[in-house]
């Protein structure tokens, strides 16, 4: 008896101890996507981009404390929260309840427990999760939103919206799980769809930045101040994946094969493995030739590929990963293109295209090649028309969220910086200070449709002047001395 | 300010059910205001950081649009 208390109580601190050091590395995604994202910015932008990132934490934690944990738990049956105790938890099962206080904020169940190892540390990769939301979000929008803005939105997505998508599709009791057996095993629908879509919503309303289009409309291109920032922060977000992956397990000690997925069906760590570096290798290569050699896309293809893979993990094979996420890449540079150039929607480091498009069709690929594997504990079929039904419900409650958010936003004059501001830079404006005074401030070039490269203050300040003119009602036309004039720096 | 509610630590772990077991305040009147303050600095953070980047936001747009004559 003494010896099977001890067996117990070890394989419980050791699954508290697993996710733990699964949260302690996803704070690499993080560390990553501010990399990534202040190495794209300009140099006028770099610091406002690092602190949108940061205070990223500050407002979805708590957000997700007091109001997603319990989301997750009471709102797997629709979009109104189940009241019962045991409204839309299997009967007998004992794992998720919700309407007698679990995962409030002031419930011991979200406290110093000495009878809970788990549940703390199971919030904490949750919330993990929720940051990493909002910082796909925060790369598309960089250079023009204001940092408030940018926090009401990713409270709003990290705090309840990807909340209400995973207590649908990412639960035991989920009714997209229990009726439809769909299967989503490391979110590529339910985090990286839902944040790519209600994105692809904010971007609507936003707008491009100041001189991202010339007057007939063709895309320039602003060259990222330090593109080896960039490329690093990228290999931190996916050093970070690794152990996202790890999170989307749970251990189960008393059943072989010792691990199961987020449905508590049968996984294990080594199928992940073989299935996240994979899709990168495949991913890598495909955005390499889709893309042509772009160095941007070679690597973002690789993060496309995963993102696509990511439903299906626990059960596809290596060789068709690898085909997958080789086509995946070129779909989201194709996609990536159509956004930029047809629909002129400026999204600065693809985000739409790599985890939006490429995760909800990742979605719908697990449908096609991975249909009639039991899902959950009813063993629920999973079917191509479940799939279906799972983007079909996700997919609005993202955009339009997105899309309604962002617009409440821009009506009260909250959401864009003024231009302005955005033409001098944003630390400037936002901080009052030069953070990089060792590196001299030089004219900084932007990439005409045609491949020419151009001084910047000409084209900005005309695009500026462009801008206030439709506002204003009269035309502005800068001269080459005014815009030479040395009064800004951009 | 004593919070903490048993006698001793081996009272607590006798507790140690999967319910309570020692969390300070647990599913009591002072979790739930310290709640409710948590949550309510939250916002006010929010709320004071979105009016005073607007503030700022202004004053700067102002200023550069003097000194460029727009």
């Amino acid at each position: 008896m003494f010896a099977q208390e001890t067996v117990d109580l070890t394989a419980t601190v050791f699954t508290e101890a697993y996710y733990f050091f699964t949260v302690a590395l996803m704070w690499l995604l993080h560390v990553g996507f501010m990399t990534y994202e202040a190495g794209v910015s300009r140099r006028k932008n770099v610091m406002a981009t690092a602190i949108k990132n940061i205070l990223t934490i500050a407002v979805v934690t708590p957000t997700f404390y007091y109001l997603g944990w319990w989301a997750y738990f009471c709102m797997q049956e629709g979009l109104l929260p189940t009241t019962t105790a045991d409204g839309n938890q299997p009967e007998g099962s004992g794992f998720y309840f919700c309407g007698d206080g679990y995962g409030l904020g002031w419930d011991a169940s979200m406290g110093p427990n000495l009878g809970d190892n788990i549940t703390a540390v199971f919030w904490a990769a949750f919330v993990l999760f929720a940051w990493t939301t909002g910082s796909i979000m925060s790369g598309a929008i960089i250079e023009r939103v204001r940092t408030s803005a940018y926090l009401w939105l990713t409270a709003l997505m990290g705090g309840l919206i990807w909340v209400i998508a995973a207590a649908w599709g990412w639960s035991y009791g989920g009714w997209l799980t229990l009726h439809f057996g769909y299967h989503d095993f490391a979110a590529s629908g339910l985090v990286h769809g839902v944040a790519g879509i209600f994105t692809l919503g904010v971007l609507f309303n936003l707008g491009p930045r100041i001189g991202r289009y010339d007057r007939d409309g063709n895309a320039r291109s602003f060259k990222p101040h330090n593109l080896h920032m960039t490329l690093q922060g990228l290999m931190l977000i996916f050093t970070g994946f690794y152990a996202f992956y790890a999170a989307c397990l749970a251990i189960t000690a008393n059943q072989v094969p010792g691990w199961a997925n987020i449905y508590f069906s049968p996984a294990t760590l080594g199928a992940i493995t073989l299935t996240i570096t994979m899709g990168f290798a495949g991913g890598f290569a495909g955005g390499y030739f889709f893309s042509q050699r772009d160095p941007f896309w070679t690597i973002s293809g690789g993060l496309a590929g995963v993102v696509a893979v990511s439903a299906g993990a626990d059960i596809y094979s290596p060789s068709l990963v690898f085909i997958l996420a080789f086509l995946m890449a070129g779909f989201a540079y194709y996609v990536g293109s159509f956004l930029e150039n047809k629909m002129r929607l400026d999204d600065a480091v693809g985000a739409v295209a790599v985890h939006g498009f490429a995760g909800f069709t990742g979605v719908i690929l697990l449908g096609i090649f991975a249909s009639g594997y039991p899902t959950g504990a009813y063993n629920v079929e999973t079917t191509l028309l479940g799939q279906l039904v799972g983007v079909a419900a996700m997919f609005p409650l993202a955009f339009l969220s997105g899309y309604g958010a962002s617009w409440i936003l821009k009506k009260l004059n909250l959401l864009r910086v003024l231009p302005a501001v955005e033409l001098e830079g944003l630390d400037i404006a936002e901080y009052g200070e030069d953070f990089f005074p060792e590196m001299g401030v030089r004219g900084e070039v932007i990439v005409e449709a045609d491949g020419t490269n151009v001084p910047a203050e000409v084209v900005l300040r005309q695009a500026m002047a462009d801008a206030m003119a439709v506002s204003n009602g009269h035309e502005i036309d800068l001269t080459k001395e005014e815009a030479d004039d040395g009064h800004i720096s951009v | 300010m004593d919070t903490f509610p048993y006698e001793s630590w081996e009272e607590a772990l006798a507790d140690a059910d999967g319910s309570t077991g020692y969390y300070t305040w647990a599913n009591g009147t002072g979790s739930v205001v310290l709640a409710i303050l948590a949550i309510a600095l939250s916002i006010a953070w929010m709320v004071w950081l979105t009016r005073n980047e607007a503030k700022h936001l202004e004053h700067c747009a102002a200023r550069l649009n003097e000194k460029w004559g727009l």
